[in-house]
């Protein structure tokens, strides 16, 4: 048996180089080659047990035929300046004050590079293109004759006027001062339920490609979060890791998804700017913990190496007494 | 199985919930399935590790 | 030049060649050989890290011969992403489980620190580019990611320059962008693992001839 010693530096003990060690014979390729081989096979018998699932998207048509009255009231909600879109802040428009990680506030920092105008784009402009609607078109004249704070007290009369309305039914409205939209918000669901606006929304015309515009109108409504919940997709459902039907999602997106779950996050203003904040701390963290002191420590204090190594260990003729320094 | 893929966005699919977990069973087969494996890797002996010194590679 | 005559400057191929086969000594690029201590099936959860790659890669490969929307219309398409699905599915575990074991050796002892950090930053490279392919499907499951992520991005400035509602830029991003930049991470990963050995056991004693 070889005399063996622990070298240290500074009181800490120092790694031994690995390739002083006895070798034994071991088939690097072989192995490649046969884990290869199980994986391209455990992955053949999963998708041939469980396919993947393609629920197919909502398109602007479908969303008009199953919930009319969200595709009205999503139009005059963005008429009326009250959407989501149409108060985001950047990079679509600067109508919000951007989120904020104490003093830094880096959504504004980076600026409205992605413009979209959620009255103008979204809904005034496609429906400038509909053809020989008469109504329409002395509508649309109106309101592109009034002032803006005209439009916006027509456009917020009737949004309030339809979120008192039985199931939010236009047909159910009461009489009222609101202009020019009512035509605009009816016509807006004719040219939905028509299956053109996805490419009369797209800047590019004929090849869209870029979906910005097309998502942020549905998103603003309230049926595309209505079909993510029922499947507990929403974001205080630990829906970031999860999938459609019963697939396994996204589970290493366990620890991002759960500061959604509880405060302060869950009520906060704030809570994507600050679980991001606080996601690349930890993130630094994991990287960074070959020096972190105490982090780097405990794998040592906690000898699930003892099993691994069992056998180096058991080898061992003598153990040194009082090897308790930080492994380097 | 899942073969089709096309599940309607009405029915909700079973979830496990404790406390405030709330983890579809899939996602919940994953991890314990990943537990399951790294406790095995840790625990099963591996085949041919002999006790010993072995030889050293002559360079 | 004359028979005989030797430059006494190394040029720039000569410096790169000379750099490339210090990167590893010499016959540690593939050997036959691993320290005795290396006996345990935690050690396959690299391999099998890399092998869930080549399947990843290789299905991404069939998927973008007949295009991003084939499985959309196509049976076999279908079982292409099925596979493409799981292979991630099983590159994710395996790397996971990889992360684990190389923590409880703190494998990042003995100037192993670059290791363990290029192994962090290809397991953020993964997830980011596993995202882009959830942006990519053109589904259901698209439209609300992506609609949600768009927030966490936005409210860090980061959405204004990578549109998660853009599936043109996702998916460039998804199949060149971040495979490549994953790649060379795997890469630098592994050279460094060939360079400086499998690391001995915690409190491992200096052997002595």
């Amino acid at each position: 048996m070889t005399a063996e010693s622990t070298p240290r530096r500074r009181g800490r003990q120092v790694t031994p180089d690995s390739h002083a060690f006895p070798t034994k014979p071991y088939d690097l390729v072989k192995e490649f080659v046969i884990s290869l081989l199980v994986v391209a096979l455990l992955t053949v018998g999963l998708a041939v047990a469980f396919s993947s699932p393609d629920e197919k998207a909502i398109s602007l048509q479908v969303w008009a035929i199953k919930a009319p009255n969200d595709v009205v009231a999503t139009a005059v909600g963005e008429l009326a300046g009250t959407t989501s879109s149409a108060g985001y802040g950047p990079p679509y428009n600067a109508n919000g004050d951007g989120q904020t990680i104490g003093p830094l506030n880096l959504q504004n920092l980076a600026g409205v590079r992605t413009p979209v105008n959620s009255a103008e784009d979204l809904v005034v402009r496609p429906l400038a293109t509909v053809q020989g609607d008469a109504a329409l078109t002395a509508a649309l004249k109106t309101w592109g004759a009034a002032s803006a704070d005209q439009q916006n007290a027509w456009a917020s009369a009737y949004a309030d006027a339809l979120s008192k309305a039985p199931n939010g039914d236009p047909s159910k409205v009461p009489s009222g001062d609101y202009g020019p939209v009512p035509e605009m918000g009816s016509a807006f669901l004719t040219l939905a339920l028509s299956g053109g606006l996805e490419q009369i929304l797209s800047p590019t015309g004929f090849y869209s490609g870029n979906e910005t515009r097309a998502l942020l109108l549905l998103s603003d409504g309230a049926y595309l979060e209505d079909q993510a919940r029922a499947q507990s997709l929403g974001g205080d459902q630990w829906g970031m890791m999860n999938e459609t039907g019963n697939y396994p999602g996204q589970p290493w997106l366990w620890l991002y998804t759960l500061w959604y779950q509880v405060p302060p996050f869950s009520t906060s203003d704030n809570a994507d700017a600050e679980v991001w904040a606080l996601m690349m701390v930890l993130t630094a963290g994991l990287a960074l913990i070959p020096i972190i002191p105490g982090l780097r420590s405990i794998p040592r204090l906690i000898p699930i190496h003892r099993l691994i190594w069992r056998n180096y260990y058991a080898d061992r003729v003598t153990s040194r007494p009082g090897d308790d320094a930080d492994p380097s | 199985m899942f073969g089709s893929g096309v599940i309607p966005a009405d029915i909700a699919p079973p979830y496990f919930d404790w406390g405030f977990v709330h983890l579809s069973y899939g996602n919940l087969t994953v991890i314990v399935v990943m537990l399951l494996l790294f406790v095995l890797a840790i625990v099963v002996p591996f085949p041919g590790a002999h006790r010993g010194t072995g030889r050293r590679r002559t360079p | 030049m004359t028979a005989g005559a030797v430059s006494t400057k190394p040029n720039w191929t000569a410096r790169l060649r000379d750099w490339i086969s210090r990167l590893v000594p010499p016959g540690q690029a593939l050997p036959d050989r691993q320290p005795v201590y290396v006996a345990s099936w935690i050690y396959l959860f690299g391999v099998l890290t890399l092998s869930s790659l080549v399947v990843v890669v290789a299905t991404g490969c069939i998927l973008a011969i007949e295009g991003s929307m084939w499985w959309h219309v196509s049976a076999t398409g279908r079982f292409v992403n099925s596979l493409h699905l799981w292979s991630v599915e099983l590159f994710m575990a395996f790397m996971v489980i990889h992360l684990w074991g190389k923590f409880w050796m703190a494998a990042w002892r003995g100037k192993r620190a670059l290791t363990w950090v290029t192994g962090v930053l290809a397991f953020l490279g993964s997830i980011g580019t596993a995202f882009t392919g959830y942006l990519s499907q053109a589904n259901f499951d698209a439209q609300w990611i992506s609609t949600q992520a768009k927030d966490g991005l936005n409210a860090v400035g980061v959405g204004a320059f990578f549109n998660v509602l853009n599936p043109a830029q996702m998916l460039l991003w998804h199949v060149v962008l971040l495979p490549g930049a994953l790649g060379v991470l795997v890469l630098v990963h592994i050279i460094l693992v060939r360079r400086h050995g499998v690391v001995p056991p915690i409190e491992a004693e200096e052997p002595q001839s």
